[in-house]
């Protein structure tokens, strides 16, 4: 097992993974910097902001950016052909769980780099809210669940269709989909599981000045049944991704 | 020659399901568009304008250069595997001719992609929303100008898929440009960057016409970014050694 | 005669790696050129240079009497056909198909592509997906479009990779027909110098970028003949006859092994031996296989 990571890890070597992993970072850094809090009470307020800013923008980033990481995963075999030289070299279960546990591993490194993204902004921006630390947990906790979910539903194309093509475009209509979905009666949101960023997410608007171009934000209680049901559905999708690679004819 | 390239270049895109994206893209950015207009009816008041607006944002913001990147990528991909630049590198052709006919091969399905995203939008104007009247030419001769800011984002990614041996990385690095855009935009450098270019000519996020009195200065500024595109693939496919 | 490939002083450098090393490759018109040399001794960079698929580090490239340059390029890559490396195709798309966008970018007629699936007997598969080929399909498929066209010249990289003997041996007669049957001149690079003995003319040796040996097989065949046996019935009798022709006279029973020797000198030889009576019962020459010679060429010089 630590074998096949390790082997994976190599396989990464040029790859430039890091630099896509720490390249998200940057724009949501820049993105979320951009709207920077300027009044007093804006600061006082800028948390939430932040908080229900960041689930649109992973609505917007991270479907395409699961399918980018996932589809290369999986594509290096098929550009050299490797998989029928791995089959007999190491069995399918070890290279499959070489290949979940690294992805996982980068997809959880992203959701650090934005945690650390978020905690670098409140810092550098002088926010006067208290920062809600049970609020960020969650709030990371589910864009891990969901990421994770994604991910393995991008390798599973990636698996079936031998071409990165169809992997990144479903990320790219997905990412589309989940946005619009967050403008739609909340309902909409859960039949699209590209944006499930959104309806996980705790904070809402709760007044909505247009005179004065102020937003009041709210919390609302976590939403664990949708957070539940995300979990669920990755590991489904690691099973069946699991089943594909165990049955491939290479 | 050109002529060739291009007839050669379409040949290859047979049998591949591709067009499907643009075909659906728009679709999605429609019924959005459509539904969040007549969600919003108490605040968005100026009509063709507004649907354009609620179109248009995203779609030209992020999801075109995405998708064209998408179409950029597969183009090059097909040249990438199986040593198939030593093949069309050996070719009787100028190289720069191989790069042009790709960028014809997008620009038409992109010229195709902006038509049935603006009949959706007459056809969601008109059906949905229920407007009497039919949408101003200005509207029509923003997706011309998008269309023309298009042009530097196709030759940008084609470059940068051309470079990148990997698939999905342009695409990531279309989205990131998209982004950029967005921000300088915002802040009223559209001109200087290849990605604000299409959202700015779109008009995509205001009602008013954000490049009024600066035509000249934006066919100007989408020449400058294409001819430095092509100029940078130019001595690129001249100047490297092949490795197929 | 003119030459159709010349190149002088070519070199090629990878940082600090010379792949190429001031090769002079002269390859006459008309001719089948067999390039030979290990894995690696730099074949394939050659020919990229030769296509201006590489750009040279230093020296020059002439084809057809021209030099290789920007300008001309194009002019002489019309009158080229290559196979380098692997063959190239597009896998998802059929081997007809593959050759119309070959046949397109060469602006050849469609008909062309008909004769060379039938010379590389591809007819029957062109319907199918290249996709599903095998190699040895692959290779034929990537020597059709080298053939697209009729070239003046045509440079194949390995072009039997691949290949099963009964394909080997068809891509021999075709290789070797071809400068009589088109006109054609070829450049065909190989490591294994067995396959090549039927089929080329000229041959070049090339190991670590360096020309070892270039000339016509025949002068390459002369470098192969090997030492005589020769058998006796009465040995001791022979031996001053040997000694008188300054030949070694090691004691080994009833067989002598002499050194290569011109035919001339051997022919006054037996006459001498048969004439002081040491019974002259069989003489058999050996020759070198050329597999020993190319070894001999490329095996890394003793050092001290």
């Amino acid at each position: 097992m630590l074998q096949a990571l390790h082997a994976e890890w190599q396989k990464a070597h040029r790859r430039h993974d890091l630099v896509l992993c720490f390249g998200f970072a940057v724009i949501t850094y820049l993105w979320l910097g951009s709207t920077a809090p300027t009044g007093a009470d804006e600061r006082a307020n800028a948390y939430s902001a932040l908080f229900y800013a960041v689930p649109i923008i992973n609505t917007i980033l991270l479907p395409v950016m699961m399918a980018v990481l996932a589809s290369r995963l999986w594509d290096v075999e098929e550009k050299g052909c490797t998989a029928k030289l791995l089959y007999t070299l190491q069995s399918r279960r070890s290279l499959f769980l070489g290949k979940a546990v690294f992805g996982f591993g980068e997809v959880a490194l992203m959701v650090i780099l934005e945690a650390a993204v978020i905690v670098v902004l409140g810092r550098t921006q002088g926010y006067t809210e208290t920062f809600p630390a049970g609020q960020f947990a969650y709030l990371n906790t589910c864009t891990l669940a969901v990421s994770t979910m994604l991910y393995f539903s991008e390798l599973l194309l990636a698996l079936w269709f031998r071409n990165p093509l169809p992997a990144v475009c479903t990320g790219i209509v997905g990412a589309l989909l989940g946005l619009f979905s967050a403008f739609m009666p909340p309902a909409a949101g859960y039949f699209v599981p590209w944006g499930y960023y959104v309806p996980l997410c705790s904070y809402e608007v709760k007044v909505w000045d247009q005179a004065a171009h102020t937003v009041t934000y709210g919390t609302r209680p976590f939403n664990w049944e949708l957070l539940t049901f995300t979990v669920g559905l990755a590991v489904f999708l690691f099973g069946v991704c699991w089943r594909v690679m165990r049955n491939k004819e290479v | 020659m050109l002529k060739r390239c291009i007839l050669a270049e379409s040949r290859k895109l047979r049998r591949s399901p591709i067009w499907l994206l643009f075909f659906v893209m728009p679709l999605i950015s429609a019924s959005y568009g459509t539904f969040n207009y007549l969600q919003n009816l108490e605040i968005l008041h100026e009509r063709w304008y507004s649907l354009w607006t609620q179109h248009t944002l995203f779609y030209s913001m992020l999801f075109f250069p995405a998708m064209v990147a998408a179409y950029a990528a597969y183009l090059w991909r097909l040249e990438h595997l199986g040593h198939n630049w030593n093949l069309i590198m050996a070719a009787p052709v100028p190289p720069l001719d191989l790069f042009f006919a790709k960028f014809c091969v997008v620009c038409k399905l992109a010229l195709l992609t902006q038509v049935w995203e603006l009949t959706l939008f007459v056809a969601c104007g008109k059906l949905f929303a229920r407007f009497g009247d039919w949408p101003p030419v200005e509207l029509v001769v923003f997706a011309l100008r998008g269309t023309l800011g298009a042009l530097a984002v196709i030759a940008a990614q084609l470059l940068l898929a051309m470079v990148i041996r990997s698939f999905a990385v342009p695409i990531f690095l279309a989205i990131v440009g998209g982004i950029a855009g967005m921000l300088l935009g915002s802040k009223g450098y559209s001109l200087l960057w290849p990605y604000c270019l299409m959202q700015a000519g779109m008009n995509a996020n205001r009602s008013e016409d954000v490049l009024a009195g600066q035509a000249v200065q934006f066919a100007a500024a989408s020449a400058l970014w294409l001819a430095a595109m092509f100029v940078i693939a130019y001595l690129l496919l001249k100047e490297r050694d092949v490795k197929a | 005669m003119q030459n159709v490939i010349e190149t002088d002083a070519l070199c090629k450098t990878y940082g600090s790696h010379r792949v190429v090393d001031h090769l002079a490759l002269t390859v006459p018109e008309g001719c089948v050129y067999g390039f030979l040399g290990p894995n690696g001794a730099g074949k394939s960079t050659t020919m990229k240079m030769l296509l201006g698929l590489v750009h040279p580090t230093s020296g020059t490239v002439r084809l057809l009497g021209k030099p290789m340059t920007d300008a001309n390029r194009l002019a002489l890559l019309q009158q080229t056909g290559s196979l380098i490396e692997s063959p190239s195709g597009y896998l998802h798309l059929t081997a007809r198909e593959n050759l119309e966008i070959v046949a397109d970018l060469k602006g050849v007629s469609r008909k062309d592509i008909t004769r060379v699936l039938d010379i590389v007997q591809l007819t029957r598969d062109q319907h199918r997906k290249v996709g599903q080929y095998s190699l040895g399909m692959k290779q034929r498929l990537g020597i059709a479009m080298a053939l697209l066209g009729s070239p003046k010249l045509l440079i194949l990289d390995e072009p039997t990779n691949g290949l099963d003997p009964a394909g080997i041996q068809e891509m021999r007669e075709l290789i070797r027909t071809m400068p009589a049957a088109t006109g054609a001149t070829v450049l065909i690079s190989s490591h294994l110098l067995g396959e090549m003995e039927q089929m080329v003319e000229q041959v070049g040796i090339i190991d670590h970028g360096r020309m070892l040996f270039e000339g016509p097989l025949t002068e390459l065949q002369r470098h192969s003949r090997g030492d005589l046996t020769l058998r006796l019935l009465h040995p001791a009798k022979a031996l001053p006859v040997l000694r008188a022709n300054g030949l070694p006279t090691a004691d080994t029973g009833s067989t002598l092994t002499l050194p290569p020797l011109r035919d001339d000198l051997l022919a006054g030889l037996v006459q001498a031996l048969a004439d002081s009576g040491a019974g002259v019962v069989g003489l058999t020459q050996h020759t070198k296989t050329l597999e020993e010679i190319f070894l001999t060429l490329t095996a890394p010089k003793e050092v001290g």
